[in-house]
């Protein structure tokens, strides 16, 4: 959707009524003109915009004046409202939490989704523009891992810091900050919305790799996988085994994760592997199945006798 | 067999439940923080319960067994709690159960609430003489209760609490959720209480005002109900005034919160000039109830505004603003 | 270190908790009797909650279960500590730990323990090599295994568990009475799970189960649960009367009512067809049913004039007394 903020542009254009064409787009952005081009016939074709060339102007205007871009198409403000709210319907943490997290999935992808299918009551978000635009600038600080000056007021005090922005948190009360001081690696929490001001700096701060950044409360449950310690003859390659994770490794035997114990089962029936060392209760599950189909087969003997 | 006494643990006065919840947190290093602080943070200042012919009772007429967990809940402590019955055939066993607890509490260096009667701390035991020991404020000295004696009061219940661990928590979380609840508290009936009994929150300052009016009430209760409840008004105050640093928004929650807990002190020295023991005359009966519409609207005020600053919130806890 | 109970064995017959509560106490010696006296003496047979769309969920959900569980074992005269809460909440993390500890501490000393799978079973076992309980859930011969980390974890956003301690013995009569007076209270409530109003109990239950039938688009699978759970508690309520015949004249009354409900239980079955290997309501039926339904809230309603009846000649201190624990919303 990276165009839309040329058709945004030249959709004013022809509304200001000063004729634009490929030519002026392709300038205006500084790209190819088949690219504007390009652009341009997405807007006839497939937002059915009633694009009339107008020769003696050498550009263009519409043939209906009454069109309007269709609601697919969003002005940048739009999009960071959407952004917003898709990042609050995401960790939204609830009852019916499924349902706002399927919403955050639909705003993702900027499609319109049918609100109205859903039949759970669905939270609403106040909309702070200064909030919005704080997030959006915490989300690129994060992104680029740039370091930010920021001025907090909490109830003791106001005071100017510079952090290192990780990981931004929403809690049903708000939205939260989670950064490290610029000298050490200490989690600090701020509240977004006790930022007074954020600027965003060209310096660059390293990322502790591999760090689990944990929010204050209520660390959503997860749940755990099971883990299989299974032996093989020779190495696996990739990180996991027909689908299954690879959580650690230590020669040939290989801790596997799973969930659904029956299809784990069915996969150990079929797949290739030397020892199944953990955990009991599924070396004893496995036994169980094998010695129960051993038993039909003997029957299937007998029969045959 | 063993003993144990907790040292420097100890009430200074008469006490409620946040009082020794306070004393016990303080003592373990748990809290720093003011009484006014904690009874905010846990939501209790903001209870308003009274029995509708205003008996002393009222002051601890709530389900202790889910407030008090929620009080500890809501600032981040872990515990167990158990309540019952005397007079029911199952006692003896949870007696037992609960000098068990108890005892493992103190070992852990944690004083445990129980109720006598009053809300108390048990400081200490003695497994050789079979004794626990408490402090009620009443003393400077510990009191004893015998094993075999624990949870039979004159009032029919057994209760105890213990705490067990304390978890960070964001204390901005805390508050405003505290804010929510107290939204909550002002709108709801306490469900364990038969409404034709008992009024609770904004309905209150009304079975107030109405048992004045018809006389139906305990001279004596309508005294420790007005005490208990103005010290509660204060420890709002005291709290919604800390909060206000961080939500500036609150300002006007806080000056209705600072005349409430004014029109409540008028009241406690209305009740300090007259005979508890007689029904209040006429013209003081008429300023009392004059006093409590007021308390009522102040409050009122006060939660609106409150309402405005967690809207988002109450939206979106759908018709169960009480529900995390 | 593990431990497995042998001798503990769950079957679904009746409510999941009735059945979680009578395969542990039975294998613990705490309970003699068949299930159906189990059912009656706790009160669990007598609770009955539809929801208005007939979802299977209605069968579980009768009451806040410290509220509704705690009497239930009261009155068996055996102490029983539980623990619930909401997995999202900030503290779970620890009450976790403090369950596994806990469940661990009950099967070490030979006591099984109930848990909210969903719906109720029995962990029955535990290895700590695996870090994993074993899980009877009454349906399938295998139990289910749960990780130590993933105690209370569920589709539902609830957790629960509850065990059992030292009895004390109580009077045959006086248990009577006193399950007499559950039977009355869960009667006389519309609903206990406040401030939702859409989960009805005791009577109000047989209203929503017949409204939520006629208006046709119901819940196909909780209709037959709701409707098989009803059926099945309505034989136990008759079995558990008819073993305690010869105390009070109204008891007798009682059971003599319970048996003619009891009675139109197999008209009602016929009201519920297969449909492509499941059991389904017959819709051309629904008339029928409702019919039966009726008449059948009729005669409990009178079996429960009966019980007050009996409550009324005896003091009752539990239900005239303000408690200071019970009903509340949940926070």
């Amino acid at each position: 959707m990276s165009h839309m903020h040329r058709i945004h542009w030249f959709d004013q254009q022809v509304r200001a009524g000063t004729y634009p064409n490929s030519s002026h787009m392709a300038e205006h952005f500084e790209i190819s003109r088949r690219q504007a081009q390009r652009d341009l016939e997405y807007m006839e074709v497939s937002l059915h915009a009633p694009l009339l060339y107008v020769a003696k102007y050498r550009g263009y205007c519409y043939e209906d004046t009454t069109y309007v871009l269709p609601h697919l198409y969003m002005t940048e403000e739009e999009k960071k409202v959407l952004k917003y709210l898709a990042h609050r319907y995401r960790q939204y943490n609830y009852e019916n939490r499924e349902s706002a997290n399927r919403i955050a999935s639909l705003l993702d992808r900027f499609t319109d989704p049918d609100v109205r299918e859903m039949n759970h009551r669905i939270p609403t978000f106040d909309m702070n523009p200064r909030i919005i635009q704080l997030i959006e600038k915490l989300s690129f600080a994060i992104q680029e891992s740039r370091i930010m000056i920021i001025m907090y007021k909490d109830h003791e005090r106001e005071q100017q810091l510079r952090i290192c922005p990780l990981k931004l948190i929403s809690q049903y009360y708000g939205d939260e900050l989670i950064a490290t001081s610029e000298h050490d690696q200490e989690y600090i929490s701020f509240r977004v919305d006790g930022i007074l001001y954020a600027h965003v700096t060209t310096e660059r701060f390293t990322r502790e790799a591999e760090q689990e950044v944990k929010p204050w409360n209520g660390q959503v449950m997860t749940r755990k996988p099971f883990i299989a310690k299974v032996g093989f003859i020779s190495p696996l390659e990739g990180d996991s085994w027909h689908g299954y994770r690879i959580l650690a490794q230590d020669e040939l035997v290989y801790d596997i994760a799973f969930y659904d114990t029956d299809s784990f089962l069915m996969h150990l029936l079929i797949a290739k592997w030397n020892e199944l060392i953990a955990p009991q209760w599924l070396k004893h599950k496995l036994q169980v199945k094998c010695q129960e189909t051993l038993n039909r087969l003997h029957v299937v003997e007998e029969d045959h006798e | 067999m063993g003993a144990k006494i907790l040292d420097s643990l100890c009430l200074t006065d008469q006490a409620d439940y946040i009082d020794v919840m306070h004393a016990i947190l303080k003592h373990r290093g748990w809290m720093t923080c003011s009484r006014a602080m904690l009874s905010g943070m846990t939501v209790s200042s903001f209870r308003f319960t009274v029995h509708r012919r205003l008996t002393a009772e009222s002051t601890t007429a709530y389900n202790w067994m889910a407030e008090h967990f929620l009080a500890a809940d809501f600032v981040g402590i872990t515990a167990s709690q158990a309540a019952g019955f005397q007079f029911e055939p199952t006692f003896p066993l949870y007696q037992k159960q609960a000098i068990s607890d108890i005892k493992r509490s103190i070992d852990r260096g944690i004083g445990a609430v129980i109720w006598k009667d009053q809300f108390v701390i048990v400081v200490g035991y003695d497994d050789e003489r079979k004794l626990l020991y408490y402090a009620d404020g009443t003393s400077p000295t510990n009191g004893t209760l015998p094993y075999i004696e624990w949870g039979r009061n004159r009032s029919p219940y057994w209760y105890y609490q213990v705490f067990e661990e304390r978890l960070a928590m964001d204390e901005l979380a805390i508050y405003r959720e505290s804010l929510l609840q107290a939204i909550y508290k002002w709108e709801t009936h306490d469900l364990m209480l038969p409404e034709s009994d008992y009024a609770c929150g904004r309905a209150g300052y009304d079975a107030m005002a109405d048992a004045m009016h018809s006389s139906e009430y305990d001279g004596n209760g309508v005294c420790e109900i007005i005490r208990y409840y103005a010290s509660a008004k204060k420890d709002i105050y005291e709290y919604t005034t800390v909060l206000q640093k961080i939500w500036p928004e609150l300002k006007s929650a806080v000056e209705a919160y600072d005349e409430l807990a004014q029109i409540f002190e008028t009241m406690v020295e209305m009740t300090l000039s007259i005979d508890a023991t007689q029904k209040f005359a006429a013209p003081q009966v008429r300023t009392m109830i004059h006093l409590l519409m007021n308390a009522k609207q102040k409050e009122e005020t006060a939660i609106e505004q409150i309402k405005i600053l967690v809207r988002e919130t109450i939206n979106n806890r759908f018709n169960d603003i009480g529900l995390r | 270190m593990s431990v497995f109970l042998q001798d503990l064995v769950m079957k679904r017959e009746s409510k999941s908790y009735t059945d979680s509560v009578y395969a542990i106490l039975t294998a613990a010696n705490l309970f003699q009797g068949p299930k159906y006296l189990l059912s009656g003496l706790t009160g669990m047979a007598f609770k009955f909650s539809v929801h208005q769309q007939l979802l299977p969920m209605s069968v579980s959900a009768y009451g806040q279960w410290g509220n509704e569980h705690k009497p239930a074992i009261d009155n068996l005269g055996i102490l029983t500590i539980f623990d619930a809460g909401r997995v999202r909440h900030h503290t779970f993390p620890y009450y976790q730990q403090e369950a596994v500890n806990a469940v661990k501490s009950s099967l070490d000393c030979g006591i099984g323990v109930v848990y909210w799978i969903p719906e109720f079973g029995v962990i029955h076992g535990y290895d700590d090599g695996d870090r994993v309980f074993y899980i009877q859930d009454g349906c399938s011969e295998e139990s289910q295994i749960v990780l130590y980390d993933n105690f209370g974890l569920n589709f539902t956003t609830f957790w629960y568990y509850q065990v059992f301690g030292d009895k004390v013995d109580i009077a045959r009569q006086d248990m009577i009475l006193e399950s007499l007076r559950l039977a009355i209270l869960d009667w006389e409530t519309p609903f206990r799970t406040l401030p939702n109003t859409d989960i009805a109990s005791g009577k109000l239950a047989y209203v929503y189960l017949c409204q939520g039938l006629k208006q046709g688009s119901f819940n196909t699978h909780g209709a037959v649960y709701i409707l098989d759970s009803y059926m099945t508690a309505r034989t136990e309520i008759r079995d558990y009367l008819g073993d305690a015949q010869g105390i009070w004249t109204e008891l007798d009354e009682a059971y003599q009512l319970y048996g003619l409900l009891a009675a139109m239980i197999p008209r009602m079955n016929d009201c519920i067809r297969a449909h492509r290997g499941e059991r389904q309501v017959d819709l051309s039926r629904v008339d029928e049913l409702i019919e039966l339904l009726t008449q059948a809230e009729l005669l409990e309603d009178q079996a429960i004039s009966h019980f007050r009846h009996i409550s009324a000649r005896y003091p009752d201190l539990k239900r005239t007394t303000i408690p200071r624990w019970g009903s509340h919303t949940p926070r």
